[in-house]
Parts: structure tokens; sequence; C-alpha cells
């Protein structure tokens, strides 16, 4: 499965990636504000400007469809919740999909204007206009909140990176074994034999006793399958605990400096009637559509 | 009144918690322009030694001394003048970009913006990755990310540059690419201490050589000088197990 790369900056010089980190930060919450609105025809101007955002910042189509895979079920549990009704005299109500499709409509917005501002604007670059803000404040010119602010958001994907590690190396390890039904074969059979498929093990010493083969086919997971997941869970918090620790260390060992030199970004005109132009086109719209 | 010692290391002793000793009674100095190859199994201490160059570990007994001043006593001064590449060089990356990436160290020196991303540009350069200042650290392949790593001290003009495990997990071309680098920051005037125990890549290089094993300091001085048959008991393979000279012990091209 193609791993999910969500709100990755890509280098352009679009003029999206030449504006203010602040001033797009202003639009995405203009923006997302704008997505409460309740007129469909609303939400779907905002979905034809949502592409044409993400047009400008170069986004291909294929990877914001396998970002946004996330939504479908989502969207299926929220239509679900709206559509069943147990215990009414008719247990189905079909008028209760279209405020589940409003609210996903809505959902789907603020991640397209959120994919737009994160490919368009690095951690680096916002770091840096968060420290500049905040240096101005009296008594926090030697601050860096910034910089705190793009370790959290950089320590995220290395989370994720993390607990894909631990939870593939249990697999590795047969975690799961029997439960996936039909994508992984049990040690023992035909596809997962010691021959080395992409399934199964790739060696195996010769005399090693194999596990013997779940006895009710695929759906006789291991007794405590539970309790070994809790331990990829542990394994995971672990690394993290790891990768966060050798990222204090690679900080030090780089002489982080709290006042550190942060590249001047002067804010040119456009950086304040583009966030304005937003603003005012967004209260304008809620107010007469 | 004679010129300090880069690195200084008298007497280190490190105590872990558990009351074992990771080093003990380690003596050491490193020279300026010298490139000390610094060898020794797995877990006989060598990355331990040079995280208290910087000040990442504190020592239970004994000092290290970075231009003759204890490295406790002025940190700044030591992590200005010794640059530590991290063997595991995803977790030393923090930028965004390559560019953003190099230019950090040198922002944390407190240089102005101009100079800071002129000396990043000029060390990218220097490893090679010239012309991918807006590339993703994350697209890079893992030789490029170990000269990214590399690029990041190298912009801070460190006088002596740690090495730990250059060429771990990387394939023959990224291995020549790397020791192609060390090199050239061997000519460019750094002293370098690389941490190894892959010498047959690098020994014809090296000025001197150090052995650790169990957290002690087995064997310091000319790369030629240590007994091929001594080199088995300390954890290491034979380098000249062919025949090979000296000069013939590395993989660059």
């Amino acid at each position: 499965m193609a791993r999910l790369e969500l709100f990755r900056f890509e280098w352009d010089d679009s003029a999206l990636h030449r504006l203010h980190p602040l001033s797009k930060l202003a639009v995405l919450l203009i923006l997302s504000w704008a997505a409460l609105a309740p007129a469909p025809r609303f939400l779907a101007f905002l979905f034809a400007l949502a592409l044409v955002l993400l047009a400008l910042v170069r986004a291909k189509p294929a990877d914001l469809a396998r970002n946004a895979r996330f939504l479908l079920p989502l969207y299926l549990f929220v239509a679900l919740m709206r559509v069943v009704a147990p215990g009414s005299p008719t247990w189905f109500h079909a008028d209760g999909l279209l405020p589940a499709s409003v609210y996903m409509a809505r959902l789907a917005l603020v991640f397209l204007f959120a994919e737009t501002f994160f490919r368009s604007t690095s951690t680096g670059e916002l770091a840096d206009a968060a420290t500049r803000c905040a240096r101005t404040l009296p008594g926090l010119s030697a601050s860096d909140p910034g910089f705190y602010l793009s370790l959290t958001m950089g320590f995220i994907p290395r989370c994720i990176e993390a607990y894909e590690r631990s939870r593939e190396a249990a697999y590795a390890r047969a975690l799961g074994l029997g439960r996936s039904r039909g994508r992984r074969a049990p040690i023992g059979s035909d596809r997962g034999s010691a021959r080395g498929s992409p399934d199964g093990p790739a060696t195996m010493p010769p005399n090693a006793p194999r596990p013997a083969p779940p006895s009710s086919g695929a759906r006789a997971a291991p007794r405590g399958a539970g309790l070994r997941s809790l331990f990829v869970l542990e394994s995971f918090v672990a690394a993290a605990l790891r990768s966060a620790l050798r990222s204090a260390a690679a900080l030090e060992a780089r002489s982080y400096n709290p006042r550190r030199t942060v590249a001047p970004r002067p804010i040119r005109r456009s950086d304040i009637l583009v966030p304005l132009a937003f603003a005012v086109a967004a209260a304008l719209s809620l107010r007469f559509l | 009144m004679p010129v300090p010692e880069l690195i200084e290391v008298e007497a280190l002793g490190h105590r872990f918690r558990d009351g074992s000793w990771g080093l003990e009674d380690v003596s050491l100095k490193v020279g300026e322009g010298e490139v000390l190859v610094l060898a020794g199994r797995n877990g006989s201490g060598k990355t331990l030694l040079v995280r208290h160059f910087i000040g990442l570990a504190r020592p239970s007994r004994g000092r290290v001394l970075y231009r003759g001043r204890p490295v406790t006593a002025d940190l700044d001064a030591a992590r200005r003048g010794i640059g530590l590449v991290f063997q595991d060089s995803e977790a030393q990356i923090v930028g965004q970009t390559v560019l953003e990436d190099a230019c950090f160290g040198p922002a944390n020196l407190g240089l102005g913006m101009d100079r800071a991303l002129e000396l990043a540009r000029e060390a990218l350069d220097f490893v090679g990755l010239g012309g991918m200042e807006r590339r993703r650290p994350d697209s890079l392949s893992g030789g490029e990310r170990r000269r990214l790593a590399i690029a990041g001290i190298a912009a801070m003009r460190s006088e002596c540059i740690v090495l730990d495990e250059p060429f771990a997990n990387l394939d023959l071309e990224a291995i020549r690419q790397v020791l192609a680098v060390i090199v050239r920051l061997a000519g460019a005037g750094h002293s370098l201490l690389v941490l190894t125990h892959e010498l047959e890549k690098c020994l014809a290089h090296a000025t001197r050589l150090a052995v650790m094993e169990a957290g002690r300091i087995a064997y310091d001085g000319a790369p030629s000088g240590l007994d091929p048959s001594r080199f088995e008991g300390l954890g290491l393979m034979n380098p000249y197990r062919h025949g090979e000279k000296l000069e013939e012990l590395t993989w660059l091209g």
C-alpha cells in the first residue's frame, strides 16, 4: 500500500510559494471558516477554488486521491450514523444522507486547503515567521517559539514512520497471523513457505520445527494477538522516544541556539491584500449566498 | 607557551547507571590537521567517547579539553569547534529542503542570513550536493543524506569534524562519495576523527590509528604500527589479510 504523505512541502516558485507564510496561514483560516457555509452551491464554489489553488502549487491528482483516502471510511461512518436509526419505526432515513455529505464536504475542503498551504509553505518558513513575530514582543527577543512548533510538526511524520516500522517488524515476526484473511499466508502454507515469498519468511533453518497451520483456515488467530499488538504499541512509543532523544542530541551537536539567525522576510503589499481580499469575499459570500 | 592540542582526553571514565564502565581511563589527543581513525568492535565505547567531546555525555572521571579548556566549562566553544556527524543521519536533518538544513548550523552561530546561506551553499558544493538545494532531504539517497549531514557540520566551519561510522549501510558508490568528501575535508585542513571498524575502506588516508576495546584505548599510534595478528583479537577484520599494503587500504576509486 502506498504510504500516506500528508501535508508534504514541495519546493516551487509559484505565486503561492512566494506569498508570506503568515498571509497564507490567514487565508487558510479564512477559507476553513468559509467552509462552514450551509449552502451546497457555495461549497461547490469552494471546491472549485481549492482545485485552482492546488493546480497553482502543482499538486498531482493521484497524490491528492491517495492522501485523501482516509476521508472515505470516515464518510461511510458518518453517513451510517445519520441514515440508520435503530429503534425508530423506519430504521432507515435517506434524508440523513445530505447533511452527512455536507459535513464531509466541509472536512474535505479543509483538507484540500491545508494541503495547498503545506505544499507551498515549509515548516522552516513558518517557524521563522512565527519566531520573527514573537521576537517583536517585549521580553521575547531571544525566544524561538517557531522552531519548537516546527520540531513538533516534524515529529509527527517521524512518529508515523516509527509506528510503521514497529508494525512491519511485528508482521515480519508473524504478528496478526491468520487475521488478515488471504493477505498474509500462514507459515507452512505453500504461499508463505521458506522459499522466500514476499509474504513469507525469507529463510528458515532446515531443521527448525514449524508452527502448525491454523486449524480452521485463516480465521484462527493465535491466542494473545491483542496482547502482542500492545507490544507493537510499546515498541512504537519506545522508538518515538528514542527518536526524540536523538533529535535533541543532534540539535545540540549543531549548536542549536534560541537566538539563531532568522531569515528576514519583508511583508509586501500583496501579503496583506491577498488575505484581506479573501476575508471580504468570504464574508460577503456567507452573507448573501 | 606551547599551543594546546585541539582535543585532549585526560583519563576519562564514564560509568553507566547500572555501575558498569563504558569508558575507563581513556587518554587521547587529536592534533590539528590530523586524520585519526578510531576503530573498535561494536560496543567498545567509540561513540560514547566522542559524545563527551561536545558535552552530550558527562564524565564520571577525568575530563575532555578543547583548545586547553575543559569542554564542560565552555560548551559553546567546543560545539562550535567540534562538529559531530551522527551515524544516523536522519536524526541530524531538521530542514525541509537541503539548503534549509545546511543553513541551520550557521544560523545557530548567529551569522547574518546572507553569510549563513553562503556557507551552506559552499558546504553543499563541497560535498557534491550543489544543485540539490531545493530537494527534500527525504527524497535523497542514503549516501546523499550522509553527505548532507556532513555538509550541515562543514557549513559551521568546525575545526574538527567527527564522523561516526560514515560508511555504515551505504553501497559501494555512496561509500566512495563519502570517502572522497572525507579526503577533501582533510585536504581543506580540518582535523578529522573517523569512527569505523571498516579499516580496509579508509586506513590509507589516516595519519593515526587508535583502537578501543572494552572502553579502553588498546592501541594508539601509526596506522601501520598495529601488529596484523592483533586485529581479530580486537574485534576487527585484519585489513592486510590478502597481503594488502597500507596505501591500498582505500575504497576511493
